[in-house]
């Protein structure tokens, strides 16, 4: 058996908002900057990149699909009816092609040119008997986001609400970039499907692409043994989820529907006992100071959930009243099973990692994720010392220090939990916060 | 549970109808043997009112029993501008009704039109308003609620934000800051109605709430303005012929923003 870092959810140039010169070069290029060995192809559904990889990909003798030297596996994600997005796994190109046949009677767009994420009018569990009589694989991407997603406020609750009789066939869920092992074991219903911790890359851009993976142990890269893998069978597993630190992923924090600032509590500093005293707007948060903040937001989250808290810029700004919105960490606090994660014996551990261009970034006062100065150094770090997460978490700190004195110093206290985050939402990612 | 609540005069429960429901959708009227009152704290968590008119303000007045109903605020204004400003008002409920019944009847006439609009059963927080009503205000004054108006007006033209400053033995300044420019409105004590100021206190208010809650001043009698550093505005209306509404408003203060940075990426 041997250790496959996967990253099992991307997309393509047929999707909106995705880079246009992400293509099989660019993202090999990236797979090994990371450490990757699997990548999904995103949207194998769409006809032009469905013969794109078909034209390109090659089978091994295992029956993996490859590329130079990083692997393969068919996937897409699927909009369904009731707006969930779902990740799809294939055996091979002749299920890809079956399931598209069988989706286009009830998709307006699986079959054209932006229908990288096709959307069909079919419930959760019809389409999962769908991809699972055809030898599709099938569970729910970014599970918890407030957006398209399966346990998003005011949608369902458990799995069984979602998918029915059809659950048995379920075997994954994507825990999306703002949750961790940690926030989705709250969740009694969780206790026995496999978690996966996949990009959902839009850009080969080494920030996006690995930004979270899974170690497969498993016999070869193959489809079957990934399958084995999520069904825990045969002793295949996943012995490690990594991926962002929720506080960083862009909706872990509860926020305004329409101007998008981040709803948060803080201690007042001087101490004031009445129900409410001060609060600040600035251009994104929204900020109450109260003595108890942690019992106030309590408090807050509870009538968010029933769809009653006002932004109060909006009201301010625009006279009009838009709703709150919960994040992901607010929506698993309303809807757990659990004060505290219950995690199953076979769940492996999970790693809350930092990007390192984040760092690279931060240690530099540089703002954009794509600056020539932070690609260039993240490029001569890698060939210099080890691909990324090697760097994150095993390389020496004295060969970091070498390097860099401050860099390692981040890396240090990350993998000392020593960092402390602004966190995300309302679509803006988390920022780390650091005191050179 | 039942209770009949009239006024001859439609004017004052439509003033307070109309300035409550601009500042929340849904709210609940207690009514005990005694007074009704209603307590409520804005969704957007800035400000909290509680109004109280005691059961000899009113023309007639029937309970024998609490009573609490909950009720959209938009719809019971949208009934109560069918009433003409001199119309009798009366509202009852009958517990086995599940809905209030609002009877107007035009004066000296036997003429009358009656609304029902259901109850909603809702969740309404509890409001721990006595830490509130027994803060010590360091700085409290009686004012012509039209200086208030104005100074919003003024303070508009800058930002949606109102500054009040209170100087002993000096009298009160609003201002307003913004990238124009800014704006200042002084009062000296000869200009305030009732004073009680001691040392300086100062907030910073948003006009939004301000406004909204100003709408009641037609049928204000007398405006009580408190102001304490770090501590929620109090303003308290006298209402004509009776009742009071005590208003709390949350200080807004400055903070600044994180650097932030957006991707393509949508999950």
């Amino acid at each position: 058996m041997d250790i496959y870092n996967s990253d099992l959810h991307i997309h393509s140039p047929h999707s909106i908002a995705v880079s246009k010169s992400l293509n099989l070069d660019t993202m090999v290029q990236t797979c090994k900057k990371k450490g990757l060995n699997i990548l999904g192809t995103g949207d194998i559904l769409q006809p032009e990149w469905l013969k794109y990889m078909e034209s390109n990909l090659d089978k091994d003798e295992d029956a993996a699909f490859k590329y130079k030297d990083i692997y393969f596996i068919l996937q897409t994600e699927i909009e369904d009816q009731e707006s969930i997005h779902q990740v799809v796994f294939f055996p091979d190109f002749n299920s890809v092609r079956e399931i598209q046949k069988k989706l286009n009677p009830y998709s307006k767009n699986i079959l054209d040119e932006w229908g990288g994420r096709p959307r069909v009018n079919l419930s959760p569990a019809e389409l999962v008997d769908i991809v699972a009589d055809s030898g599709g694989l099938i569970g729910p991407a970014h599970a918890f986001t407030p957006f398209k997603a399966i346990f998003r406020q005011n949608k369902f609750k458990t799995l069984k609400e979602c998918y029915q009789d059809a659950i048995k066939k379920v075997t994954f869920i994507e825990l999306g970039l703002s949750a961790n092992t940690d926030l989705a074991d709250r969740l009694s219903c969780l206790k026995d499907v496999t978690f996966l911790s996949n990009s959902d890359a839009h850009s080969q851009n080494p920030r996006s692409l690995g930004r979270e993976f899974n170690k497969f142990d498993i016999d070869c890269p193959s489809f079957e043994e990934i399958q084995l893998a999520l069904e825990r069978k045969n002793n295949r597993k996943i012995t490690l989820n990594l991926g962002l630190s929720p506080m960083l992923g862009k909706y872990y924090n509860m926020f305004c529907h329409k101007c998008r600032r981040r709803v948060l509590f803080k201690k007042v500093k001087k101490k004031i006992d009445t129900i409410f005293t001060q609060y600040s707007i600035s251009e994104n948060f929204i900020i109450f100071y109260t003595n108890d903040p942690a019992k106030a937001k309590e408090n807050y989250i509870d009538q968010t959930a029933k769809d009653k808290m006002i932004c109060p810029a909006c009201q301010e700004k625009l006279k009009k009243n838009f709703k709150i919105k919960l994040g992901v960490s607010e929506r698993i606090d309303v809807i757990s099973t659990y004060d505290k994660p219950q995690h199953p014996d076979h769940r492996p551990p999970y790693i809350n990692a930092i990007p390192l261009i984040d760092i690279i970034r931060s240690v530099r006062g540089i703002k954009s994720t794509s600056s020539k100065t932070v690609l260039n150094f993240y490029d001569k770090i890698i060939k210099e010392l080890a691909p990324e997460f090697e760097i994150l978490i095993d390389t020496p700190i004295n060969q970091i220090e070498n390097f860099d004195k401050n860099l390692a110093s981040v890396i240090k206290a990350f993998r000392n939990s020593e960092i402390d985050y602004t966190p995300g939402g309302g679509g803006i990612y988390g920022q780390i916060k650091i005191d050179l | 549970m039942s209770f009949t609540l009239k006024l001859e005069n439609s004017r004052i429960l439509k003033g307070i109808v109309e300035t409550l429901a601009s500042i929340i959708d849904e709210t609940e009227f207690m009514v005990t043997p005694k007074e009704f009152t209603i307590s409520a704290m804005d969704p957007s968590r800035i400000c909290l009112l509680k109004l109280s008119i005691k059961k000899d303000n009113f023309d007639d007045y029937k309970c024998s029993k609490e009573s609490k109903v909950g009720l959209n605020l938009d719809d019971l204004d949208k009934i109560l501008k069918r009433c003409a400003a001199n119309d009798s008002v009366e509202i009852d409920f009958n517990e086995k009704d599940q809905k209030i019944k609002i009877k107007m009847q035009r004066e000296g006439t036997s003429r009358t039109r009656t609304f029902s609009l259901a109850l909603l059963d809702i969740d309404i927080e509890e409001i721990p308003m006595e830490n509130l009503l027994n803060i010590e205000y360091s700085s409290k004054w009686v004012i012509d609620p039209e200086f208030l108006v104005e100074a919003i007006k003024d303070a508009e033209i800058y930002s949606e934000i109102l500054n009040m400053k209170s100087i002993e033995d000096q009298g009160l300044v609003f201002s307003s800051t913004g990238q124009i420019g800014e704006m200042n409105y002084e009062l000296e004590l000869d200009e305030l109605i009732e004073t009680d100021i001691s040392g300086t206190s100062s907030g910073a208010y948003s006009l939004t709430f301000l406004k909204a809650i100003l709408k009641i001043s037609s049928i204000t009698e007398k405006l009580e303005i408190s102001l304490k550093t770090d501590h929620p505005l109090k303003m308290m209306f006298n209402l004509l012929e009776g009742g009071e509404l005590f208003y709390f408003l949350a200080p807004r203060v400055e903070e600044a923003d994180f650097d932030e940075d957006e991707d393509m990426d949508e999950f």
